[in-house]
Parts: C-alpha cells; structure tokens; sequence
C-alpha cells in the first residue's frame, strides 16, 4: 500500500514538472517568435530606405508627406516598439512571475521530493527494519522448519525403533513369561520344600517355659543330599542358651529334613538358614 | 543394555536362590522328652536309688516326660534317639565307705550337633564331652544321697529349662494324728517337697493352722491354740527357737511374710470385724490394711501394695484383689458360690472354689482361669515357687492327704500318706 501510494506521489510529481517545462517552452517560445517578428520587420524595413532616397529627391511635398508618414510611422513604430516593449516586459515579467511561481512551485516540489525522499527513506528503513524482520522471521521460521523435520525423522525414526524394541520386548516378554513360568515352578517347588521344612521343625520345636516372642535364633544348617543335617552353626543367638539348644534340638531331632530330589532343587538345600521365633504354637 | 539385562534375566534362576532362608515361627509346648538310666551302684546294696528319685522330681514337674531304663546302663545314644528324647541322664554311685558316697551324674543331649562333636575327649560313661550339657561330682553321707538326687533333678531343670529347680523346696504342713478316745495330736511339719524327710516342728493338743514360710526357709509362722486362744508364732527353724508374734484377743490367723521377710501379714479380729493387718516384724508396729465390718483375711502379697485376700464384705466369701494404697477391692472370679484361700506365686494366682458340697482348686494366669484339681473334697494349697507346681489337700479314703500337682500337665502324685490328716500344706520359697 505504501509502495502505491508512492508510486501515485512520484507520477504526479513527474506530470506537474512536465506541465511546469511546457509552460516555460511554450513562454519562452513565444518571447522568441516576436523577437524574430521584430527583426524581421526592421530588415525590411533597412531594405526599403532606398526607396525613400530616391524619393526624396522627386518631391518635396511626397518628401514631407513621405517624411511624414516616415515620422508617423516612426512614430507608430515607436510606439509600436514600445508597445512591444511593454508587451515584452509584461511577457517577460509574466515569464519572471511565471518563473518564480515555477520556482516556487519547483520549490514546492524539491521540498515535496525531499519530504518526499524523507518519507521514502523513513519508508525505506521501515521496510529494510521490516525486511531484516522478516528476514529473521523467516531465517527463524527455516530453524523451526528445520527443527521440525527434524524432529518428525527423529520421531519416525523413532517410532521404527519403538516398533522393532515393541517386537523385541513382546519376544523377550515371552521368553521372560516362559523363563518365570519356569522360575515360578521352581520358586513354587523351592517354597513348597520350605514349607515342609519349616512344619518338620516346628513339629520338633519344645519351647522352653521362658521362651519369649521378641526372642530370635537364626541357624546355618549343611544338609547332605537325604535332607540329614550335617552341622548346625548358631549364627545369630537369641541370648538365652536354653532357647538356642532347644532351636538346635529341633532342627537335628527333625532330621532328616524333607528336601527335594531333584538335583537342581536339592542344590538350594545344600545350606540353609532357619530363624526360630517362639511366637506361637503349633495347632493353636 | 537391553541385552545385558536379558543376560541377567537369563541367570536369575541361579542367582536368587543362593541361600534358602525359614523362618519357624511356632513351636509345641510340651514336656521335655528326657532318658533316665539307671544309677550304676557300686559297693552298696542298699543305697538309695538316685535315679528314680530324680527322674521322680523330673516327672512331677510336669515339664519332662521322663523315659526310663531301669536295670539298663550306658544305653547307646542310638537307643534314646530312636526314643525320640532330647537329653539323657546316666550317673553312679559309689560307696567309699565310712557312710561316704560318691556321686556322679553327666547329662547329654542326644541330638549332638555332629559340626561340633569332639573327637577325642571322653568322659565318664563312654560318653562323647561334645554333647554333654551338664555334669557334676558330690561326695556325700547315706542321709544326704536324697537330697544330692534332688540336686541333680534341679541342676538338669536349670539346664534344660533356664530356671531354678523347685526340688529343693520345703513343704509345712500340719498333720492331725487321732490318739486314742477323743484326743487328738496336732503336729506342725516339714518335709521335702516330695514329702520324704518329715519331721516334726511343733507339737500341740490344740489346733495348729496355716503354717508360712519366710523368704529363703529360715523361719515358719503358723497359728496355734493355746487354751482356746490362737496365736501367730515364729519359729526360726535353724536356731530351733520359737516366739509368738500376735496373741490379740479374737481371732489372731493366716499369717504370710512378704517378700522381703521384714513384714508378716496376719488377720485380726481387734476391731469389729477381721481385718489384714502388717506387722514389722523388726519394730513391732501393726499397720492396719484394710477396715471392715467383714471377715478379711487369707492375705497374700504380690507387692507392697497389693495382695489377694478373701473377704466376706459381698457375702460370701470371695477372693479380691486388694490395693491398700487406694483402698480398692476388685473380685476375681465371679464363678462358683464362693472362693477362698488364694495364694500367688510368679504371676499365678490359685484359689479354692466352693460349688455347692463340692470344692476344686482354680487357677487364674493372665486372663485365663483353668482347674487345677478335680471337683470333690478339696482343701487348700499353695504354689511351688516357680509356680508351675502346687501342693493342695484332698479326701483320700477318709483321709486328708496331700496332692502334689503339676500346673504344666496332668499329673497329680498322691504324697505318702502319714499317720492321720495333712492339712494346710505350704511351700517354702
């Protein structure tokens, strides 16, 4: 829009300035073309005064007559001179005022061209400010764009990966269900032998009349492959000798203790630790 | 990464389960299955046969179950661990002459630890030293052979159970001889626990009541007549003397010490009713502890404060508990018609109980109240001082005999009858 109507102040100025041009041709032509008239009228007038001597020379009265009507026509030329003179003056005074209004209005004009150049400058670096702008805009916006391809091929890329790690995963999660299935059998076996374990003893464990429940004695036990209990280690004592013998009466009194036959069960009952708490009583 | 993690998945299995760990969080109570062999007695027919009185004293506990082999020695280990018993007693005997004996006892635990068995010191008896819990060597007289058999009994129980053996408790009693016509023999006694050992403290023609002991079995304190009036006498057992402590007019009854010998509770009858009173028995001095109208008595401390008493202030009467700083009686029981005669002893209390004609003897730990005899002719009795024993009165063909009677099972030994009645037995502690 800017741009518009820069284009419409510069067209009207370039036409004001063609019109002021033909205005002063057009003065200065016709000042020209009297001149020329002028000229042109006092050579024919030089070329007739010939005549005139020869006429002198006839008659006096022609001559008077004639110098006469030289005189009037002197005068008349004179006058016509002056006429012309003060047509000319006038001209060239209306030429001058026509030339300082020019001059003013060119004036007019080169103040209207600077302001005019002003605005266009201001105009300029507004849109030099704006294109730097836009310029950074679209420096900024190629970042982005940049950035977002970017991200979109990481994201595919991504995505391909999470896909082929989503395969793998749901391959591993089926290995790992199978290997838990088998490490549950396993666990469920282990727990199951524990458990016979742990009745075996409780079955064989008197508690001692002063066996408190805050009381703990932990055993390391050594099995052989029938479940006999090897050795019996008191590694954590409860404090009271009798409550760690009855503990260790009642781990050898249960032996055999029931172990898996299994090999690879009966290798996690090679060495176990039993903690005895007198907390309750069997059957109770 | 992944893969590693995989590769850790893959070990799990071997990994986890490195050591297995139990947790046995319960155990049977029971009687302690224990093997008794017979004493070996060399050089004397007729000595006194230690192991039976031991394996008595393990049995009347009710806190072993005592297997024995009598007429077999040195019995293999594999035997009494076929027996399924924990812990075997072998000893002898030996007559050194001079009403010496030499006596020798080793306690074994048949369930040796075989990590720990040693290999080459034995002992007496061909037994392994790895698996012996408790051994010892006594040189006495003939007179005190029972006596080192109850030694033995307590320093096993000590062993085996962590706590002090009740064998070498005293009983008092008295016992209510008929003579002929109508007369009648009142003896104050003392025995072993079991009974054995009787003699005679104090003899009178008039009725002797409730005997106590003071802390440790130094002194009796009884109630006996003398022409019609009761009295609370003390009797130092060692220096053989005998004062009278209260001889008020009215009833002067059941005297007990408290536990740190200094006082003597009594129930007197100088007011209105019959009150508890403490006397100190250093200075004298009678603190009334409790203030009635109705018959108070039968007090036993369970601290300086508070006691268990029988009182008749709801009616009949009833055993309460008693706290004589804050004057405040809570019954015990509400079962039964009455109950009376209580006696506590390490957190037990027991107390007779009277339904209609027939009497039974209760016992209240913690919360719980459980018989300890049958229903029937009943009489009063008191707790052995581990409290897992007791000693009560009952009618046996006409007589009054004493009951020694376990708290931890059910047995029940009859003591040896004397000439004429038993009555108000009490344990020293």
């Amino acid at each position: 829009m800017f741009q518009a109507r820069k284009r419409k102040t510069g067209f009207s100025l370039i036409l004001s300035l063609i019109v002021n041009a033909v205005v002063i041709l057009l003065l200065l032509g016709g000042a020209a073309g009297v001149m020329y008239q002028h000229q042109a009228q006092k050579k024919q007038q030089l070329e007739a005064q010939p005549n005139i001597v020869q006429a002198v020379a006839v008659n006096q009265a022609d001559v008077e007559k004639q110098i006469h009507a030289i005189k009037a026509q002197r005068q008349a030329e004179k006058q016509a001179q002056i006429n012309w003179k003060n047509q000319l003056q006038k001209q060239a005074q209306q030429a001058k005022s026509s030339l300082s209004q020019t001059k003013a209005q060119q004036a007019q004009a080169n103040a209207n061209l600077a302001r005019l150049a002003l605005l266009k400058q201001k105009a300029e670096s507004a849109l030099n400010a704006l294109k730097s702008q836009s310029a950074a805009l679209s420096k900024n916006k190629a970042l982005v764009e940049q950035e977002l391809s970017a991200t979109q091929a990481q994201l595919k890329q991504s995505l391909s990966q999470a896909e082929r790690a989503k395969l793998e995963a749901k391959l591993y999660e089926e290995q790992a269900k199978k290997r838990a299935l088998e490490q549950q059998k396993f666990d469920n076996q282990i727990a199951k032998f524990k458990t016979l374990i742990e009745n075996a003893v409780e079955r064989q464990w008197l508690l001692p009349p002063n066996a408190k429940k805050t009381m703990s004695c932990t055993l390391a036990l050594t099995l052989d492959p029938y479940g006999k209990v090897q050795s019996v280690k008191i590694t954590q004592s409860s404090g009271d000798p009798v409550l760690d013998r009855s503990a260790v009466t009642a781990v050898l009194k249960a032996s055999p203790l029931p172990v898996p036959s299994s090999p690879i069960l009966l290798k996690e009952f090679r060495t176990i630790t039993i903690t005895l708490k007198p907390e309750g009583v069997v059957g109770a | 990464m992944r893969r590693y993690w995989i590769l850790l998945l893959c070990c799990l299995p071997v990994l986890a389960l490195a050591d297995v760990n139990l947790q046995v969080t319960k155990g049977v109570h029971g009687a302690l299955p224990i093997g008794v062999e017979h004493f070996v007695v060399q050089g004397s027919a007729k000595a006194t046969d230690l192991s039976s009185i031991v394996a008595d004293d393990l049995e009347n506990s009710g806190q072993f179950d005592v297997m024995r082999a009598d007429g077999k020695t040195a019995t293999t280990d594999a035997f009494w661990q076929q027996e399924k018993v924990d812990a075997v007693l072998r000893g002898q005997v030996n007559a050194q002459g001079n009403n010496q004996y030499q006596v020798q006892y080793v306690l074994t635990a048949t369930y040796a630890n075989p990590g720990e068995k040693a290999q080459d010191n034995q002992v007496a008896f061909g037994v392994d030293s790895g698996t012996v819990l408790a051994e010892g060597q006594f040189l006495v007289s003939q007179a005190d052979l029972r006596t080192t058999a109850h030694r033995i009994s307590n320093q096993i129980y000590q062993k085996l159970l962590g706590e002090k053996g009740p064998f070498l408790s005293r009983l008092a009693f008295v016992s209510v001889k008929h003579l002929q016509g109508d007369q009648v023999q009142f003896q104050l006694m003392v025995s072993d626990y079991d009974g054995q050992n009787a003699s005679v403290v104090y003899t009178s023609p008039e009725p002797i009541l409730t005997p106590a002991w003071s802390p440790g079995g130094g002194h009796l304190a009884f109630v006996a007549y003398n022409l019609g009036r009761s009295a609370v006498y003390l009797d130092d057992l060692k220096n053989k003397s005998l004062r009278v402590l209260t001889q008020f007019p009215g009833v002067n009854i059941a005297p007990r010490f408290s536990g740190d010998g200094k006082t003597l509770y009594v129930s007197l009858a100088r007011d209105a009713g019959v009150n508890v009173y403490a006397l100190n028995l250093a200075s004298g001095a009678l603190t009334p502890l409790t203030k009635g109208l109705s018959i108070t008595t039968s007090a036993v401390p369970v601290n300086a404060q508070s006691f268990y008493l029988s009182s008749t202030s709801g009616g009949a009467p009833q055993v309460y508990a008693y706290n004589s700083a804050t004057r405040v009686f809570s019954r015990v029981s509400f079962n039964g018609d009455a109950t009376m005669a209580p006696d506590y002893r390490a957190g037990t209390l027991v107390y007779l109980q009277q339904n209609g004609s027939d009497y039974q003897i209760m016992r209240l730990k913690g919360n719980e109240t459980e018989s300890v005899s049958a229903k029937g002719q009943i009489f009063p009795g008191t707790l052995s001082p581990n409290a897992h024993m007791m000693i009560y009165g009952r009618m046996v063909n006409g007589q009054r005999r004493l009951v020694l009677a376990s708290l931890n099972s059910a047995r029940q030994v009859l003591l040896p009858a004397l000439d004429g009645d038993v009555r108000y037995p009490a344990w020293s502690w």
